[in-house]
């Protein structure tokens, strides 16, 4: 059967009503926690891991994606109307976006997020429908080697191009790997760092350190340094549609935005961030006339086209390597594998095959999540905008509430909640002292299926450590590994003898998220 | 080393990790010695200029201890409950009223949304007189 | 591999109805199911392992049908992670509960040894053998060997070039590598075993052909099988697996031996003796039931039913094998 006709199905499963009713919450709630300050998409689908007791597997996975796509979406409501970024991959929109706000274009600028939005939202979703199951025939001839190196690549490329310290995110990866090995040892059954406690041994549960990190960590972070003054919300009337000199100044930065954002989210490295401001920067680069000159001053509806289309393009590309290679390159991705895992589903080059329905529909589901948040997003701009003055106190109270909820209804454990606190005033340290938190959470989850694969290469080649590079993908991915530390650490000097920020340290502020 | 237990070594990676993650804290630790600290991270709602507010983070983390202890004995809405208005009145929240309608309501939709909607039990405690 | 989630999935609806049993006044003893015995009532199975697992879908399989079937009401399952099952056997031969099963089996046995677990069977009641699955042998569709002797004999040629993947360490597909290892004239210890933690990642490794052969349960194996991805070179059972029926056992292709991967209950150290008839009745009556068969064809399981002190020289006999040749691979000290 091919891809058509897998995808057909796809889209019979996903258009059932319970489907189409999970994709419809996840969108919503989405777009909700986008706009909302200090719960990310990461968090939710965190806080959402108990559902997979309850709730089949298709659906869980069609409402989780909804909330991944909405977050973007709603994420650049919150940069264009805030000035402060509630996810990483939204820092860029943020630049134009809420300079044009401030000139009395906010409409246009939540347009062409929204639009640009669902084109590259479309396209790259299109092109993962393509190119997933090619790329799951593929690997399925890919070693242990060929693994670990993608595993190098990816940890190396998350804490290396994160944050504004590369070596506090090299410390935060670290930190995730470790607390990623407690536990029993799946290859040889022994107990690792358990300290003789029993709960430990079947591993730190990765709800309860994902939710600490983030919305314990998150909310204490808050508490210590809560903003004083009332949030400056610029108002926006409701949004119909971009004017023709508008799209026509947008289509192109799309497109671009879309072509830089899907193969860099799908290559296992750096995740959605890193093509957010590669397009800023393209677009600034090409702009003449009075889009040069709107750059930096007034807003140029340039700089929110190209970066918010790369954002979306991303997120759908990050789904490449979670689905065909059960490899997570952004917190959300590396969620979304522990929900895989504790559905017993093993994500990776056989899970097309073996799980076709779950595969498609989710797949089915992606196209059907960006027409409903073009509908969401568009007209209701106005009506998302009041979230963003929703008081403080109670937001974070209910975060608060929503971390115990999600960690308790796991398991009823009054130590997990224990746990939780714990690692939760690790994250709120971290925050306070430069530390990013993305780095820890991809650590926790790919440090032992790095580890596991690079046992395995040894006890193949006998403990021959040359095997590691034997094959020509291990020699190109490493290749890579090593040019993504220079650029990082060539970009950050070159920045420095200039004496300005550079994206990444910019990024860095909303890393964690 | 027995080529049949190479796989099966759980040691060399844990000292492969404990070694780099001490080398990483000597280099941070030389840096913020020679004055290189890195910026908190900010957010939406972080403004750093501020003094750091110790006795909020302090009344935060005993709330959710008490939270943690209380859930066996009055059920996990109560306790969220307890833990929501707490956190929302050391954040700042001054109308009394609007505290203890947030704090009940919250939970309680919680607590039927979780069990009648997504089937995760949640302990009621009390409130076990508003389940059907 | 990673940090499981404990879960509870079930209990919840098992709490209902065991709080409905109550509310109904609880038919124990009534006499009131013509001429049937009551229902065996307050019943706990514990599942020493992950949800999904093999012990977590017996211990589901065993509460469905014993409930189905009216032999008891109101059975919970919960799960007990971590340490190969020896997390779960410490609760049990702790236990003072009379009303507690755990499921256990060959992979227990094997975990208990490389653990080096203080509690052993020993601190427990056997009460009876239910099921066991065949393992298969397979090779990538690509590779050269045809015949199991040829693969024998180039294995005996280089064991060390020769890697072979199959489950965790010390569990039923090492174990059973060892043994035709020593069948065949190969010194155990000499076997490049490559772990892995799931039976779908062992098949991704021969998938791949960095492994030159794998072990795994047959319906792990059975699909890609029937793809053509994979060769079959022999099953472990006495007799072929339904599910393979042209694939030949090892006995029929000159290797000695007889393999199976089994499942079995057992309860609380010191039960009386009234107590283990109880459930050697109850679960005699579940695998004699309809529903029972079903359950087997469904899961693709073969029916290993035995009781009774068989049933417990039995366990001795296989712990001993288990010793024997995890100690020879080096396992075991």
């Amino acid at each position: 059967m091919n891809s058509v006709e897998l995808l057909l199905q796809g889209f019979q499963h996903a258009l059932s009503a319970q489907n189409l009713m999970f994709a419809l919450i996840g969108v919503v709630l989405g777009t909700l926690i986008g706009v909302l300050p200090g719960i990310g998409p990461a968090m939710t689908v965190a806080l959402l891991l108990p559902i997979t007791y309850s709730v089949d597997a298709s659906a869980a996975f069609i409402m989780f994606a909804g909330i991944y796509y909405g977050a973007m979406y709603g994420g650049s409501t919150t940069s264009i109307l805030l000035n402060t970024p509630g996810e990483t991959a939204s820092v860029m929109t943020a630049i134009e976006g809420n300079k044009m706000a401030k000139a009395g274009r906010a409409a246009q600028a939540l347009a062409t997020a929204a639009i640009g939005s669902f084109v590259a939202g479309t396209i790259a979703t299109a092109a993962l429908t393509l190119a997933a199951p090619q790329i799951a025939d593929w690997a399925v001839s890919l070693t242990s080697v060929d693994y670990f190196a993608l595993v190098v690549l990816a940890l190396v490329t998350v804490s290396a191009m994160l944050g504004s310290s590369p070596l506090r995110g090299f410390g935060s990866l670290l930190i995730g790997m470790f607390a990623g090995m407690i536990g029993i040892d799946s290859l040889s059954g022994q107990n690792r760092f358990t300290f003789g406690v029993d709960e430990l041994t079947t591993g730190l549960p990765v709800v309860v350190a994902a939710v600490a990190l983030f919305a314990v960590g998150e909310t204490l972070h808050v508490a210590a340094w809560l903003r004083q003054t009332p949030p400056k919300v610029i108002g926006v009337s409701t949004v119909w549609g971009l004017p023709k000199e508008d799209i026509k100044r947008s289509w192109k930065p799309w497109l671009r935005g879309t072509a830089l954002g899907f193969p860099i989210g799908a290559i296992p490295a750096g995740g959605a961030d890193v093509p957010t401001f590669l397009s800023y920067a393209i677009e600034r680069k090409l702009a003449k006339g009075k889009a040069k000159e709107e750059f930096g001053r007034t807003g140029a509806i340039e700089g929110v086209a190209g970066p918010e289309a790369a954002n979306n393009a991303a997120a759908a590309g990050v789904l490449v390597p979670l689905l065909t290679l059960g490899l997570a390159t952004s917190s959300t991705a590396a969620v979304m594998l522990a929900a895989f895992q504790s559905y017993g589903l093993r994500p990776g080059p056989l899970l097309f095959t073996s799980n076709p329905e779950l595969v498609w529909g989710l797949i089915a589901s992606l196209y059907i999540g960006n027409v409903l948040l073009l509908v969401l997003n568009l007209p209701l701009a106005s009506l998302w905008a009041k979230l963003l003055r929703v008081p403080r106190p109670f937001l974070y109270g209910g975060i608060l509430t929503c971390a115990s909820l999600g960690t308790y209804a796991v398991n009823q454990s009054p130590v997990h909640l224990v746990i939780l606190l714990v690692i939760g005033v690790l994250g709120f340290a971290m925050r306070r002292y430069g530390w990013p938190i993305a780095p820890a959470v991809v650590g926790l989850i790919l440090g032992p299926i790095g580890e596991e694969n690079l046992r395995q290469a040894m006890q193949i080649n006998q403990g021959d450590y040359s095997a590691l590079v034997s094959t020509t993908f291990a020699k190109i991915v490493l290749g890579l590994a090593l040019l993504a530390v220079v650029a990082s650490l060539v970009l950050r000097v070159r920045a420095r003898l200039k004496g300005k920020q550079t994206p990444e340290a910019l990024v860095g502020a909303g890393a964690g998220n | 080393m027995n080529p049949g237990t190479e796989s099966q070594n759980p040691r060399a990676y844990p000292y492969l990790i404990g070694i780099l993650l001490v080398v990483a804290g000597i280099a941070v630790g030389t840096q913020v010695w020679r004055g290189k600290t890195a910026p908190a991270e900010e957010g939406e709602d972080i403004d750093t200029d501020q003094p750091t507010n110790w006795r909020g983070i302090a009344v935060l983390v005993a709330l959710f201890v008490v939270h943690a202890l209380l859930i066996d004995y009055i059920g996990w809405p109560l306790a969220a409950a307890l833990l929501f208005g707490g956190t929302a009145v050391t954040l700042g929240a001054r109308r009394w009223w609007a505290v203890v309608v947030a704090s009940l309501a919250l939970p309680i939709i919680l607590l039927y949304v979780f069990t009648y909607g997504l089937s995760v039990y949640l302990p009621p405690g009390p409130l076990k007189v508003l389940m059907w | 591999m990673l940090p499981q989630l404990v879960r509870r999935r079930a209990t919840r609806a098992a709490a209902l109805l065991a709080a409905a049993a109550l509310l109904t006044g609880c038919g124990s003893g009534s006499g009131s199911n013509g001429g049937q015995a009551a229902p065996i009532t307050g019943l706990k199975i514990m599942a020493p392992a992950a949800p999904g697992g093999g012990y977590d879908q017996t211990s589901r399989a065993m509460q469905k049908d014993l409930q189905d079937t009216k032999i008891a009401s109101g059975v919970q399952v919960f799960n007990v992670e971590g340490a190969s099952g020896t997390n779960g056997l410490k609760q049990l031969a702790d236990s003072k509960d009379d009303n507690l099963l755990m499921t256990m089996g060959l992979i227990m046995v094997g975990g208990i040894q490389t653990t080096g677990s203080e509690k052993t069977l020993k601190d427990t009641t056997p009460i009876a053998r239910l099921l066991a699955e065949s393992e298969v042998l397979v090779v990538p569709a690509e590779s050269p060997w045809t015949t199991l002797e040829g693969f024998l004999e180039s294995w005996r040629q280089d064991p060390k070039n020769t890697p072979i993947a199959g489950g965790g360490a010390g569990g039923s597909e090492q174990i059973l590598l060892g043994l035709i290892a020593d069948q065949v004239g190969i010194d155990p210890g000499q076997i490049n075993y490559v772990a892995n933690s799931g039976g779908g990642k062992a098949l991704e490794k021969v998938l791949s052909g960095e492994v030159k052969a794998g072990l795994n349960g047959v319906s792990e194996f059975k699909e890609q099988i029937d793809a053509g991805k994979l060769r079959a070179l022999a099953v472990s059972g006495d007799n072929r697996s339904k599910l393979l029926p042209e694939v030949k056992t090892l006995k029929e292709q000159g290797v000695g031996l007889s393999f199976y991967n089994w499942r079995g209950v057992h309860a609380r150290p010191g039960l009386s003796d009234s107590d283990k008839q109880k459930f050697t009745d109850m679960l005699t009556r579940l695998h004699d039931s309809e529903a029972w068969k079903k359950t087997l064809v469904d899961n693709d399981w073969e029916d290993y039913f035995l009781t009774g002190a068989e049933y417990s020289s039995f366990v001795d006999s296989e712990n001993e094998r288990a010793r024997k040749v995890l100690t020879d691979i080096g396992l075991v000290k």
